[in-house]
C-alpha cells in the first residue's frame, strides 16, 4: 500500500446529559389510593386500641382498690367522652382484628402435600378463636 | 376506514432540554386488540420517534415494559387500550424511581439491592455432595416456587410507599429473591444473606402495606416473602441467644 | 452477638409486636364490647355482678401480673405501630422519642401492677 493511509479517527469523550429526575413523595401519600387509605386506617386502629388498653389498666387497678372504686370505673365508661371513644374503639378493634386475620395466611403457611392449606381456612380459624374467647368471657361472667 | 382514536397522555422528559417532566398528548388509533405497548410503538413509529421507553418480549415475561397507567403500575404489553377507552390514557414512568428520560427509569439502585442479597444458590463447600447431585422433591420446591416467578419488572417498587419513604430500602423484589434462595433446599447461604436483610434498610423498612403483592403481574406475593423473612430473622436473633456459638464465623 | 453494619434490635421489637398483635386480635374486640359497653349499661350484673365474679381471680397477684404482662404486650404492639406510623408521615423523630413511645408500653403496665399491689 502506498500513500499516508487513512486519517485516524479523533476520539472525543462525550458529555453525559444524564439528569435523573427524582420525585419526592407527598406527606399525604396515604390518601391517594384506596389501598393506601385502608393501610392508614389499619395503622390508626392500633393507636385507638392502645388507648383502650390504658382504660383497661385503670380498670384493673380500680378492681384491686375495692367495690366502690370498681363501680366508679364502670360508671366512668358511661361518660359521654369515654363512650364516644369506646364506640370508636369497638369499630377500630374490629378493623384491627379483621385486617390482621386477613394477613395471617401470608406468614402461617401449612403444607399439605404439594399445596398449602387454603388461605380462607387459616382466616376462618382465627375468627373461630375470637368467637371462642367471646364465649369464654360470656360464661365466665355468668351470662348476660 | 374511520378508526377510533384515543388520547394517550405520555410523560415526557429530556434531561438536556427540560427542567422537569411534562405531559404530552397524542391521538392514537386503536382496535380491540391494541395493547398499551402497541399504542406507544405506534406513537414512536408515526408521530414522535424521540419517545423513549423500554420493552422487549410483548408477553409479560421480560419485565421491561412497566409503566404507571392512570396512576396504577402495570405492564404495558398485557394491558389493552380498549380497557382505557374513551381515555385519556395517562402513561407515566414507574413511581418512586428516578426518571432518566421519558418513560425510562433508573434501575441501578435495584440492581445493587439485588446483587447485595446474593441471588444464587450458595452451597457449603464443607458439606459433601450426597448422591447423584441436587435432588429436590416437589414438596421442597413448593417452599420457594412462587417466589421464583419474579420477572424483575419493578411494579412492586412503584406500589410500595416505603421505597419512596425509606431511601435505601432493599425493596420487595430484592427481598423476595433472598427468600427464594433461603427457602431452596439446595441452598445453605441463609446466614450470608442475613446481614443484608436484618438491617433498618433491609427487611425492617417494610410495614406490610401489601400493595406489592396486589400489583405483581406474576403472582409472586412479595409481601408474604417479606413477612416470612421477618419471622426467620427473628428466629435467627433468638437462636443467637439460645444456641451456643456454632463455630467459624462464615 | 454477631455484628454487622446497620444491625438493630428490630427482630426483638417485631417479635413482641407480633405477640402483642396475636393477643390483641383475639381479645380486644370482646373486651371493648363487654367492659366498654355491656357492663357499664348493666350487662353481666353491672358493676356489682362483675365485681363478685372477677374480684377473687383477678386480684390474685400472679393473675394480675399475667394480665399486666398481656396488656403490656398489646400496648407494645400499639406503640410499635404508632412509632412506625410517624415514619410513614415523613417524620423522623430522634431516638429519644422512640424510647419514650416504647417506654410507655413498658412503664404503663409496670406502674399499673405496682398500683394494683399497693391497693
Amino acid at each position: 500500500m502506498t500513500g499516508p493511509g487513512p486519517k485516524p479517527i479523533e476520539v472525543v469523550p462525550s458529555v453525559s446529559h444524564r439528569r435523573p429526575f427524582r420525585p419526592t413523595i407527598k406527606r399525604t401519600w396515604f390518601l391517594a389510593r384506596p389501598a393506601y387509605r385502608a393501610y392508614a386506617l389499619r395503622e390508626f386502629s392500633s393507636v385507638i386500641v392502645g388507648l383502650f388498653v390504658f382504660d383497661l389498666i385503670a380498670g384493673l387497678v380500680c378492681l384491686h382498690r375495692g367495690q366502690d372504686s370498681w363501680r366508679w370505673w364502670v360508671d366512668l365508661q358511661t361518660n359521654p367522652i369515654n363512650l364516644t371513644l369506646t364506640v370508636l374503639a369497638v369499630v377500630m378493634s374490629l378493623v384491627h382484628s379483621t385486617t390482621w386475620f386477613k394477613a395471617t395466611p401470608k406468614i402461617i403457611r401449612i403444607r399439605r402435600g404439594v399445596h398449602y392449606v387454603a388461605d380462607g381456612w387459616v382466616v376462618a380459624q382465627h375468627y373461630l378463636l375470637l368467637a371462642l374467647f367471646g364465649v369464654v368471657v360470656y360464661f365466665w361472667l355468668g351470662g348476660l | 376506514m374511520i378508526q377510533d382514536k384515543l388520547t394517550v397522555r405520555v410523560q415526557r422528559y429530556r434531561p438536556d432540554r427540560d427542567e422537569a417532566p411534562y405531559l404530552q398528548d397524542f391521538e392514537v388509533p386503536w382496535s380491540h386488540d391494541t395493547s398499551v405497548l402497541d399504542a406507544l410503538n405506534w406513537i414512536k413509529d408515526n408521530l414522535d420517534p424521540s419517545l423513549t421507553f423500554r420493552w422487549s418480549c410483548r408477553m409479560a415475561i421480560c419485565g421491561s415494559c412497566g409503566f404507571m397507567l392512570n396512576g396504577v403500575p402495570k405492564l404495558g404489553c398485557e394491558q389493552f387500550v380498549r380497557d382505557y377507552a374513551p381515555g385519556p390514557l395517562r402513561i407515566e414512568p414507574l413511581e418512586n424511581l428516578a426518571v432518566e428520560r421519558d418513560l425510562v427509569v433508573d434501575l441501578e439502585p435495584f440492581m445493587a439491592s439485588l446483587k447485595a442479597v446474593k441471588p444464587y444458590v450458595i452451597t457449603d463447600p464443607q458439606k459433601p455432595l450426597s448422591g447423584p447431585g441436587n435432588l429436590q422433591t416437589p414438596e421442597q420446591m413448593l417452599a420457594y416456587s412462587d417466589f421464583s416467578m419474579c420477572i424483575n419488572c419493578m411494579l412492586c417498587y412503584s406500589a410500595c410507599p416505603q421505597v419512596a419513604l425509606a431511601v435505601d430500602f432493599l425493596g420487595p423484589a430484592a427481598i423476595t429473591a433472598a427468600v427464594r434462595y433461603n427457602h431452596d433446599s439446595r441452598d445453605q447461604g441463609e446466614h450470608q444473606r442475613l446481614p443484608v436483610l436484618d438491617t433498618e434498610d433491609g427487611l425492617w423498612s417494610c410495614t406490610f402495606v401489601g400493595e406489592c403483592s396486589a400489583v405483581c403481574p406474576k403472582g409472586v406475593d412479595p409481601a408474604a416473602a417479606i413477612q416470612q423473612a421477618k419471622a426467620s430473622a427473628a428466629l435467627s436473633w433468638v437462636a443467637e441467644f439460645a444456641l451456643p456459638y456454632q463455630g467459624n464465623d462464615r | 452477638m454477631r455484628q454487622w453494619e446497620g444491625r438493630t434490635n428490630e427482630p426483638l421489637m417485631w417479635t413482641l409486636f407480633g405477640a402483642g398483635g396475636m393477643l390483641a386480635v383475639f381479645t380486644m374486640p370482646v373486651l371493648v364490647v363487654v367492659f366498654g359497653l355491656l357492663v357499664p349499661f348493666g350487662g353481666f350484673g353491672g358493676a356489682e355482678g362483675t365485681y363478685e365474679r372477677m374480684h377473687g381471680l383477678l386480684t390474685h397477684p400472679i393473675v394480675a401480673l399475667l394480665l399486666c404482662l398481656a396488656l403490656g404486650l398489646v400496648l407494645w404492639h400499639c406503640c410499635h405501630r404508632t412509632f412506625h406510623a410517624l415514619h410513614d408521615l415523613k417524620l423522623h423523630p430522634p431516638e429519644i422519642v422512640r424510647s419514650m413511645i416504647y417506654g410507655v408500653a413498658l412503664l404503663s403496665p409496670a406502674i399499673g401492677y405496682a398500683l394494683c399491689l399497693a391497693a
